[in-house]
C-alpha cells in the first residue's frame, strides 16, 4: 500500500537536487580544499596525524569536547523535558508564557546571555553575593573560568533546542493512547515508561542530536566561561589556525573529530532498530 | 493520561509545575540581568554598579553602526532562514518518504556541517570567496550562514515529518484530490509547527553566528554579533547590554502584538 | 543556470577589478578595534589623509588566519595591518609579508628593538604586575614573586592565555634567573614555578576581560597590558601598578605579501612611526611610542603612565626567540595545561 505512494526514484532525485548542488558547491569542495592541508601541509604525509597522537594533549582536548557535549546534552535533556511536556499539557496560558519565554532567551543574543553569565557567576558575582548573604556558605563557590561555568552556559544555550522538537513531537502523540493504558490498569509509572517516553523519542533523538552535535563544534560559551586547563578542540584549531598558521595540524584535528563522529553515528544507527529519517507510521 | 491537564494526579502535576517553573526561572535570569547591567554605570560590569544612568543608551542610538550592524543582521537572519528553509523541505521529504537505500548515511550528511568545528568552515569558506572576489557581500553572508543553518532546518522538518501520520495525506487523495494538493491543503498545515521551529533555528544558527561572520565581515558589512564581539574583546562595555535589551523589548512588543491578535480571532 | 551563474561570476569579478582600479588612492588599514583603533586613526589616518590625499579606510579586527588566506589566494584585501611583534617574525619567515622600503620610512631614529626587514613596531607596551587595593593587606606588591606568594597575597592570579611571549619569562624570573639569562627559556624550571600556583590562575584572552577580572575583584592580582591599567587608573578604579621588570613587548605594522596598495601602504608607516605620528598615538593611549624624538612632543603629565618612563626596569622579551621556537613552546604549553 505504501508503497504505491511512496515518491518514485526520480523525484526523490529532484527533492535531493537543490541541497546537494548547493552542499557540493559551497560546502564540500572549499572543506575539502581546506582539509587536504592536513596531509599536504607543510609537506606530503600523515606527519601531522603523527604529530596528534603522539603526544596526551590532543586527547585531552577531545575528551574534553566529548565529555562536555555528552554532559550538556544529558543535562539540557533533562531540563527541556519537563517544560516540553508543561508547555503541551496546557497550551494556554502557563504554557504559553513558557513558551514566550523559551523564544525570548533564543531572541537574546548569544553573546550577551553569555556575558550576563559571567556576571552572575563570578565569585565576586551576583549569586556568589547572594549565598554568602544568606550564610550558606563562607567561601565563594568557583562556577566560572572552569568547566562548572561551560556546562552551565551551554546546558542554558542548549535547552530550547530540546524543547522545541520536543514540544512538537509531544503534541503530536495521542492522549487516548495513554488514556488507553491506564484503562488497561498500567500504573502512571509504568505508562511513563513504556509508552510516553518512547513515544516522545523521535523528539528527543533530534533534540539531542543537534545539541551534542553543536556541542562539538562549539566555541563562543566555553571561550568566555571557560578556563584554559579544559580546553576543547574549537579552542585548540583556533589557536593552530589563528596563532600558529599551522592549517595542516588544525584540518588533521578536525578530521580526526569528524571520522570519531561519524564512526559514533555508524554505530548508533546499527544499534538503533528504527531509522531516525522513517516515518513512525509508514515503515 | 500523562497529557491530560484534569487526569493527571495532583502530586505529579504539581510537581511538574514547580520543576517547570524553576527551570524558566533559570532561562529568565540572565536576560532580566542583562536589563539591569544595560543601567549600571559601570564600564566593568560591577554589579551591583556604583550608580545608574543612561549614558550607555546615549552612546547606543547616538552610533549608527550599531543600529547598521543590527538590520544587517536581520536581513542575513531573514535570507538565511528563508532559503535554508526552502532547501530543507524537498530534501526531508525525499529522505522521509522516499525508499532508497543509504538515507541514513544521506542524513547524517546533511548534518555535518554542524559538526565541523566552524572556524575550520569559515577558513574554507573565506579562501574560496577570496578567489572568487566575494568577501563581504551578502552573498557570501547568507551562503555561509546557510550552510551553518541547514542542519537545523532538516532535523527540525525531518523530526515533524516522521510524526506524521500518512495516512490522512493518503485519504485525502483517495477522496479525489492530487498528491500534490493533498500535500499542501493537508500536509503542510499539520507539520507547520516542525517547518516553523525549523526556520527559526535556522534564523537563530545566523543570528547569533561569530566566527564565520568576523571572517566574512568588511568595513561596510558587518553583522550585529560582529560588532559585539570585536568590542567585547577590545573595550568591555555595557552598549552591548543596551543593544541586548532593546532587541529583547522589540521581542516581547512582537509576543504581546501577538497573543493579542489571537485573543482576537478567538472571538470571532 | 550554469551558464548564468559563470556569467555572474565573472561579472563580479570584473566588478571587483573594476573597484581596484578605482582604488589607488586609498589604503585599508587593519587593527585591534576598540579603542586602539580608533586612537590609531586619530592620530595616524585623519593628519595622514589630510597630508597626502590618501584615502584610509578602517578594518578589523585583526585575523591572523583571514590574513594567511588572503596572502595564499593572491587576493590581498588588506595593505596594512597591525598585529603581535613575535607574529610579525613568524609571518615574515613563513613568506607571507612584503618587505618594507626604508627609502621612504625613515628609520634612523626606531629604537632598533621595533623595527625589522618586515615590519616596522606600531607602539610597545609592557606587561606589568598590577593590583587590587581592595583585596591587598598589608605590602603593596612589588615585583613578580607576589604572583606566586600565595600566603601574603591570597586570592586568583591573572595571566595571559596564549602561548606567548610574557608568562614564562615573569615566572622565570620570580625564579631568580636574571634578565639577561631569560634565553633560551628554561621551560621546565618555568613551568615548575607556574605549577605551584596553577590552580590559583585565571587566564584573560583579550585586553578587556582582564581589566573585568581586576576592577571586579575577581582576580587580587596579575599581570596586564600597562594601557589598560592606565584606563582602569583613569576610570577612579582602586588598582595599583608596580613597573619593576615590565616586560616590553610591542605590536607591528606589517603590509601582506601582494598588497594592492603597497607604495601608499609604505607612505602610511612613513607617517605613523614618525615623531609626531607616535607622539600623538601615545597621548592618546598611553602605550609608548616607537620613535626616539617623540616623547619630546609630548605633554609633561602623562610620560609617567608610559613605559618610557621604566626604561631602566625594563625587560625585553624576545619575539625573535618566540618566532622561531613559538610552536614548539606551545606543545609544551599546552600539555602543561591539560596535565
Amino acid at each position: 500500500m505504501f508503497m504505491a505512494f511512496s515518491i518514485k526514484k526520480w523525484r526523490v532525485g529532484m527533492l535531493l537536487l537543490p541541497i546537494l548542488v548547493f552542499l557540493c558547491s559551497f560546502f564540500i569542495i572549499p572543506l575539502v580544499g581546506l582539509l587536504l592541508h592536513s596531509i599536504t601541509d607543510p609537506k606530503f604525509g600523515m606527519q601531522n596525524f603523527a604529530q596528534l597522537l603522539a603526544t596526551t594533549t590532543y586527547a585531552k582536548v577531545l575528551y574534553n569536547t566529548f565529555l562536555v557535549s555528552i554532559l550538556v546534552t544529558s543535562i539540557s535533556l533533562l531540563l527541556g523535558f519537563p517544560l516540553a511536556w508543561c508547555i503541551t499539557l496546557v497550551p494556554k496560558g502557563w504554557g504559553r508564557i513558557l513558551l514566550n519565554i523559551i523564544l525570548l532567551s533564543m531572541w537574546t543574543s548569544l553573546l550577551a546571555r553569555t556575558y550576563s553569565w559571567l556576571v552572575l557567576l563570578q565569585s565576586s558575582g551576583v549569586i556568589n553575593k547572594i549565598l554568602m548573604a544568606l550564610g550558606i556558605i563562607d567561601q565563594p563557590i568557583e562556577m566560572v573560568h572552569n568547566m562548572t561555568g561551560v556546562i552551565i552556559g551551554m546546558s542554558y544555550i542548549m535547552i530550547p533546542f530540546i524543547v522545541l522538537p520536543l514540544q512538537a513531537c509531544m503534541s503530536a502523540i495521542d492522549p487516548m493512547v495513554l488514556q488507553a493504558a491506564s484503562i488497561c490498569g498500567a500504573s502512571a509509572k509504568t505508562i511513563f515508561f513504556r509508552v510516553f517516553l518512547p513515544l516522545c523519542k523521535p523528539g528527543l533523538f533530534s533534540g539531542g542530536l543537534m545539541v551534542f552535535v553543536m556541542s562539538l563544534g562549539y566555541y563562543i560559551t566555553p571561550a568566555l566561561l571557560g578556563g584554559v586547563n579544559d580546553m576543547m578542540l574549537p579552542e585548540f584549531i583556533i589557536e593552530q589556525v589563528q596563532n600558529f598558521l599551522n592549517w595542516g595540524m588544525a584540518s588533521a584535528s578536525a578530521v580526526v573529530l569528524v571520522i570519531i563522529t561519524m564512526a559514533m553515528f555508524y554505530v548508533y544507527l546499527k544499534v538503533q532498530t528504527d531509522s531516525p529519517v522513517s516515518s513512525n507510521t509508514g515503515a | 493520561m500523562l497529557l491530560s491537564h484534569n487526569s493527571l494526579g495532583w502530586k505529579l502535576k504539581y510537581s511538574l509545575y514547580v520543576t517547570s517553573g524553576a527551570i524558566a526561572a533559570f532561562l529568565v535570569l540572565p536576560i532580566i540581568f542583562i536589563v539591569f547591567l544595560s543601567f549600571g554605570s559601570s564600564q566593568w560590569l560591577i554589579f551591583p554598579p556604583p550608580a545608574w544612568t543612561l549614558k550607555w543608551y546615549i552612546q547606543f542610538f547616538n552610533n549608527p553602526e550599531w543600529i547598521d550592524a543590527a538590520i544587517t543582521s536581520l536581513e542575513v537572519a531573514c535570507l538565511t532562514s528563508i532559503i535554508a528553509t526552502l532547501i530543507a523541505m524537498p530534501a526531508s521529504f525525499a529522505l522521509v518518504r522516499g525508499r532508497f537505500k543509504g538515507r541514513d548515511y544521506l542524513y547524517s550528511f546533511f548534518t555535518l556541517p554542524m559538526m565541523i568545528p566552524v572556524v575550520i568552515i569559515a577558513v574554507a569558506l573565506y579562501s574560496v570567496f577570496l578567489t572568487l572576489g566575494l568577501t563581504g557581500t551578502m552573498f557570501a553572508f547568507v551562503v555561509s550562514h546557510i550552510i551553518v543553518a541547514l542542519p537545523f532546518a532538516i532535523i527540525s522538518i525531518i523530526n515533524s515529518l516522521r510524526l506524521f501520520d500518512k495516512s490522512i495525506e493518503d485519504a485525502a487523495v483517495i477522496c479525489g484530490a492530487s498528491r500534490l494538493q493533498a500535500i499542501f491543503k493537508v500536509t503542510f498545515p499539520l507539520i507547520k509547527p516542525g517547518i516553523v521551529s525549523g526556520a527559526l533555528f535556522a534564523f537563530l544558527a545566523s543570528w547569533d553566528e561569530v566566527v564565520i561572520s568576523v571572517m566574512m565581515a568588511s568595513p561596510d558589512l558587518q553583522t550585529l554579533p560582529v560588532k559585539m564581539w570585536s568590542t567585547l574583546r577590545q573595550d568591555l562595555t555595557p552598549v552591548i547590554a543596551v543593544a541586548s535589551t532593546a532587541l529583547i523589548i522589540l521581542s516581547l512588543f512582537i509576543m504581546i502584538i501577538a497573543s493579542f491578535v489571537r485573543k482576537q480571532s478567538n472571538r470571532h | 543556470m550554469r551558464k548564468l551563474l559563470k556569467g555572474a561570476l565573472i561579472a563580479s569579478i570584473c566588478s571587483v577589478g573594476a573597484m581596484q582600479c578605482y582604488a589607488q588612492d586609498s589604503i585599508t588599514f587593519v587593527s585591534w578595534g576598540g579603542s586602539t583603533q580608533d586612537a590609531q586613526k586619530q592620530a595616524w589616518a585623519i593628519p595622514f589623509s589630510n597630508k597626502t590625499g590618501i584615502k584610509v579606510i578602517q578594518d578589523g579586527p585583526t585575523n591572523y588566519g583571514k590574513l594567511k588566506a588572503m596572502v595564499e589566494s593572491g587576493n590581498v584585501q588588506w595593505d596594512v595591518v597591525d598585529v603581535e611583534a613575535d607574529f610579525a617574525y613568524r609571518a615574515a619567515a613563513e613568506g607571507l609579508l612584503e618587505p618594507l622600503d626604508f627609502s621612504v620610512i625613515n628609520k634612523s631614529k626606531i629604537d632598533p628593538r621595533f623595527v625589522s626587514k618586515y615590519g616596522i613596531g606600531s607602539f610597545y607596551f609592557s606587561f606589568v604586575l598590577a593590583y587590587n587595593k581592595s583585596k591587598i593587606h598589608g605590602a603593596q606588591p612589588t615585583n613578580w614573586n607576589a604572583l606566586f606568594d600565595t600566603k601574603d597575597y591570597p586570592g586568583k592570579r591573572a595571566l595571559y592565555k596564549w602561548p606567548s611571549p610574557g608568562v614564562l619569562e615573569l615566572a622565570l624570573l620570580a625564579d631568580g634567573v636574571k634578565p639577561k639569562d631569560l634565553y633560551p627559556l628554561d621551560l621546565d624550571r618555568a613551568f615548575k614555578k607556574l605549577d605551584t600556583i596553577k590552580k590559583d590562575i585565571v587566564w584573560w584572552g583579550s585586553g578587556a576581560q582582564s581589566q573585568q577580572l581586576l576592577a571586579s575583584g575577581e582576580v587580587s592580582l596579575g599581570q596586564f597590558w600597562n594601557g589598560r591599567i592606565f584606563a582602569l587608573q583613569s576610570d577612579g578604579m582602586p588598582v595599583g601598578i608596580s613597573w619593576n621588570q615590565n616586560l616590553v613587548m610591542a605590536d607591528f605594522l606589517v603590509i601582506p605579501k601582494g598588497a594592492k596598495n603597497k607604495n601608499a601602504a609604505m607612505k602610511f608607516l612613513a607617517y605613523s612611526s614618525s615623531p609626531q605620528g607616535q607622539a600623538d598615538f601615545a597621548s592618546l593611549t598611553a602605550y609608548a611610542p616607537i620613535n626616539e624624538d617623540s616623547p619630546a612632543l609630548m605633554e609633561k603629565g602623562l610620560t609617567t603612565y608610559l613605559p618610557t618612563h621604566y626604561s631602566k626596569e625594563q625587560v625585553s622579551l624576545n619575539y625573535k626567540y618566540w618566532a622561531k621556537h613559538g610552536e614548539e613552546i606551545a606543545k609544551r604549553w599546552n600539555a602543561w595545561l591539560l596535565k
